[in-house]
């Protein structure tokens, strides 16, 4: 359908051309324009094809493709200017009005990602919360801000869409609490020397800390008297990891339930991401050992019995 | 150079010529109705560009028939032109909205053709980008048309990895594999530890002399997540780990799980990688009901 449409329209425009070149007596400057137009017309659907089959990449097919209707709009504009300036003059202003009010998408998304650059709101490597999505940040630019998120998937924003929006930062350079020191550690001048370092790398900003929370809810069934025996079990295991204890908080309870908030602190936040999996996999295992665990020694005798095991719990 | 003499003989012609316009509007579509020949899509189109020039004409004759438009200064027109001409961008300005988007897109460049990607909740493969909109074809196997605008409105998640440095088995590897995969986030943490580290690095060789083998270095993950109840979770993950092994073959690589949250359940998300996008949209539903077979067996 769409080929007999193509075909009837080349049909009139050559007629309408050699009408125009023979008989209409209008002006040279006029006719060779036509004629130019006509020819570029025909030549545009080979050339693209030409285009896509030569080049693999989208970026050069689109390339010619741009180049090559950019030529042809040109020569189009050329007839019209010469057919009636008024005419032209207003189209031109039409399309410019029209078009570069929506510039300011483009315009504003570069501003923002020069602001972003230049405000350090966040770098290279911090992780943060940003458009319903948490992750670590791959790569500032000035066109968008790319985000990997927690299962290794990446994640593309334009630079307008970070810059408008809010911004949870887990990792920050502020706000890092220290243990005040002893009378007896003030005064042995090496704890003194060491303390003052800490304090130097803090003003210029060289440590950073990222404080990741994950909001849990455990079930009714747990004993409280025994949950905080559990959860230090596993805290402790992963304080050499995350170089850092991790702390909770209870926050509320509902429909026999216990929601806890979970804060894994550490100075790198790519050991965070890594390793948060593993920490809630290790929660699971011990606080509801019973259950994850039932029938499963049975079950171990019936089917596995090919299988190396060994009684060794956490993480290597 | 006006049409018509004095104003009210252009009052008079110009009603006259919007009347019976509509009336030959009238006349052309119930004709067209009438014949059976042509499909509905054709009549409608037929109709519309039969109005389109009936209202182009009307208001030539408006604007060109009365003689006291000529006579309004040079100065004035001009101002209102401009006015009208500024006012019909802003009405119009929309439709080149998608244009513009399309080449920040292009700028931008989040996905390449055949990706998998989630964008406003349709996880699919894309199958062609242009400058005003974005076709993706959903696991649901349902077109999905996305215009540029909205794109630019939404979070856009790229599911296809593109490598580099191939060659080097190590680079590939830190490019492939997941933070859990390094944090061993793995849940059958019982088992042998060294032993289940030479075969998950055997793995990953196999699927490192399959991208050499490939033509372009991309690998398409995708991930989804599962609910599992607490009672016998182990017994699960051990049929679970057993399923992803039978899914090797046909995936290209072993499916990977971990636990992500947990509240009433268990989530436990799955990680699939595969070379050939076409793969996840024909067997993911497959796996994901031998999983809730699992799940929700006694």
């Amino acid at each position: 359908m769409r080929k007999r449409y193509y075909l009837l329209i080349s049909i009139i425009l050559v007629l309408v051309t050699l009408w125009v070149f023979y008989f209409s007596g209008w002006e040279q400057i006029l006719i060779n324009l036509i004629l130019i137009n006509a020819i570029i017309y025909f030549v545009r659907k080979p050339l693209i094809s030409l285009a896509a089959y030569i080049f693999k990449r989208r970026f050069y097919r689109l390339m010619i493709s741009i180049a090559i209707n950019g030529v042809l709009s040109v020569f189009l504009l050329w007839v019209l200017f010469v057919i009636s300036a008024e005419l032209f003059i207003a189209l031109i202003s039409f399309m410019i009005i029209a078009i570069s009010l929506n510039f300011r998408n483009i315009i504003n998304n570069i501003a923002s990602g020069g602001l972003l650059l230049m405000s350090e709101q966040f770098d290279i490597g911090d992780l943060i919360e940003t458009n319903n999505t948490q992750g670590i940040v791959k790569e500032i630019t000035l066109n968008y801000v790319k985000i990997r998120e927690f299962d290794g998937v990446d994640l593309v924003l334009p630079n307008s869409k970070v810059y408008g929006s809010t911004i949870i930062k887990f990792t920050h350079g502020k706000f890092m609490v220290f243990k005040p020191l002893e009378k007896e550690e003030f005064e042995n001048q090496k704890y003194y020397r060491r303390y003052l370092k800490t304090f130097n790398k803090i003003l210029t900003a060289k440590i950073k800390i990222t404080k990741y929370v994950k909001q849990m809810e455990i079930l009714g069934n747990m004993d409280p008297e025994n949950l905080e025996e559990h959860l230090f079990k596993v805290f402790d295991k992963y304080k050499p990891i995350f170089g850092k204890r991790p702390g909770y908080s209870f926050d509320t309870t509902r429909s026999g339930r216990v929601r806890i908030n979970f804060y894994i602190i550490s100075e790198k936040p790519h050991l965070v991401v890594n390793y948060i999996d593993a920490f809630l996999r290790d929660l699971v295992y011990e606080l509801y050992s019973d259950e994850i665990f039932l029938g499963w020694e049975e079950y171990k005798q019936e089917f596995l019995q090919d299988i190396d095991y060994e009684k060794k719990e956490g993480t290597s | 150079m006006t049409i018509f003499r004095t104003d009210l003989e252009a009052l008079i012609y110009v009603i006259i010529i919007g009347i019976s316009l509509y009336l030959v509007n009238r006349i052309i579509s119930y004709s067209i109705d009438r014949i059976k020949k042509f499909l509905p899509a054709k009549k409608n189109k037929i109709n519309f560009v039969i109005r389109l020039i009936s209202i182009i004409v009307f208001i030539y004759f408006l604007i060109e028939g009365f003689p006291s438009f000529t006579a309004i200064p040079a100065e004035y027109t001009v101002i209102v032109t401009g006015a009208i001409s500024t006012a019909l961008a802003f009405a119009t300005s929309e439709i080149f909205s998608n244009f513009i988007s399309g080449i920040l897109i292009w700028i931008v460049d989040p996905f390449d053709i055949g990706d998998i990607v989630k964008i406003k909740d349709h996880k699919g493969l894309i199958k062609s980008i242009t400058l005003t909109k974005v076709i993706i074809e959903t696991f649901d196997r349902i077109i999905v048309e996305i215009s540029n605008s909205d794109i630019l409105a939404s979070t856009v998640l790229n599911y296809t990895l593109k490598l580099k440095n191939i060659e080097n088995y190590y680079r590939f590897k830190r490019q492939i594999q997941s933070p859990q995969q390094i944090g061993n986030a793995r849940l059958n943490i019982d088992v042998f530890d060294k032993k289940l580290r030479k075969k998950e690095d055997n793995e990953l060789r196999a699927l490192h002399k399959l991208v050499l083998e490939s033509e372009d270095s991309v690998i398409h993950t995708f991930t989804f997540s599962m609910h599992f109840p607490y009672e016998r979770f182990r017994i699960k993950v051990d049929k679970t780990d057993k399923l992803c092994d039978k899914y090797t073959e046909i995936f290209d690589f072993k499916p990977k799980f971990h636990i992500f949250n947990f509240y009433s359940d268990i989530l436990v998300k799955f990680r699939i990688l595969t070379l050939n996008s076409n793969k996840l949209l024909n067997y993911q539903a497959d796996f994901a009901i031998d999983i809730y077979k699992i799940i929700l067996s006694k």
